[in-house]
């Protein structure tokens, strides 16, 4: 009996002793399935940290310029949506006035996305630049866009340097 | 006392005269063997940025004999594309990966494309190689080596699940 016991100590001692790698599977060859999930995401990158707005040939003539930006973006294969906006700060005391409609602006986005329709008077809360339906998808690289800006020239703007931050969003679901 | 000694010696006599001494040359032929081991599955998760790559970690363990003068290679190749077919692709290089220093043998340097037409050194291992027991061997059995997988995280391909299968091989034995 005690021989027994001994014996049935040693196999369990050997069995806590038994190399991890004994839980593996060892062959000559050994497969693998790698997988991904794929989901929506979206990406946007301007172009220029700044954009200047030049005055036209005439006297008072609106102030124009134009901000380039590349997007990427996926959406999902069915009910997928996506967008891009534009948020643009008010301008300071004394210069255009976003509440008065001073600023407006136009949108060039290749496909897949479909840029605003018509002119967009610029606002704090974000705008429309670009609207994307379901499974659109971008280019490796991503795709190009660009916002024309029309800023009115008012006399009663106040000589000097005015600017305003323009925050461009994108979003896919 | 010595007539008390007499029966011990007689009854120990038997004993003794059953120990022999016996020969014997058992001998071994060693063939050069390889064998490799890997999860069944690995997910390749995506970095925190929108569109940064998929990543992984593929721990690779093997246990390996080698003629002496014969080297061997662990190789991995992709068995097939990307399923379904309209994921990322492994034509177009999307699936690479680096190596981390192997336990033991000469892991792969630099970037490595993963292919579905030719296999990849993982590990190089010289002739006169084994796994286990230190000296020349490896000092621990299964030796290891780690994978660095990243996938390239194209806008292009659709939402959706995808896997590609990969093999391991031990070759040149």
């Amino acid at each position: 009996m005690k021989r027994l016991n001994t014996l049935a100590i040693f196999v369990s001692i050997l069995a806590l002793a038994v190399p991890a790698a004994f839980g593996q599977t060892f062959a000559g060859t050994g497969t693998t399935t790698l997988s991904i999930a794929v989901g929506p995401e979206a990406a946007i990158s301007v172009t220029e940290a700044s954009t200047p707005l030049s005055m036209g040939a005439g006297l008072f003539s609106d102030y124009t310029g134009t901000t380039n930006f590349t997007y990427k973006i996926r959406t999902s294969k069915t009910n997928g949506t996506g967008s891009i906006t534009a948020s643009v700060a008010e301008f300071g005391v004394g210069g255009p006035s976003l509440a008065a409609g001073d600023l407006k602006y136009t949108c060039t986005v290749s496909a897949p996305g479909t840029g605003c329709s018509s002119e967009v008077t610029a606002a704090m809360a974000g705008t429309n630049v670009a609207g994307f339906g379901a499974n659109a998808r971008s280019a490796k690289s991503g795709n190009s866009g660009s916002v024309s800006w029309t800023l009115v020239n008012d006399p009663q703007y106040e000589t000097g340097t005015h600017t305003s931050v323009v925050t461009f969003s994108i979003s896919a679901l | 006392m010595i007539a008390a000694l007499i029966p011990v010696i007689a009854l120990s006599w038997p004993l003794l005269a059953a120990v022999g001494v016996a020969t014997q040359t058992v001998t071994v032929s060693l063939q050069p063997q390889g064998k490799v081991s890997v999860p069944g599955g690995l997910n390749l998760e995506r970095g925190p940025q929108a569109f940064a790559h998929y990543t992984g970690v593929l721990p690779v363990s093997f246990r390996i004999r080698t003629a002496p003068g014969m080297g061997a290679n662990i190789t991995v190749q992709a068995s097939g594309e990307f399923a379904p077919g309209d994921g990322p692709s492994l034509a177009a290089g999307d699936l690479t990966f680096t190596c981390s220093p192997a336990s033991y043998g000469s892991a792969c340097t630099g970037v490595q494309t993963v292919s579905v037409t030719s296999q990849r050194s993982v590990v190089s291992l010289p002739g006169a190689a084994c796994t286990g027991g230190g000296g020349g061997c490896s000092a621990t059995d299964p030796a290891s080596v780690q994978l660095n997988l990243q996938l390239t995280n194209d806008p292009s391909v659709p939402t959706g699940a995808y896997t590609v299968p990969l093999m391991f091989t031990v070759s040149s034995l």
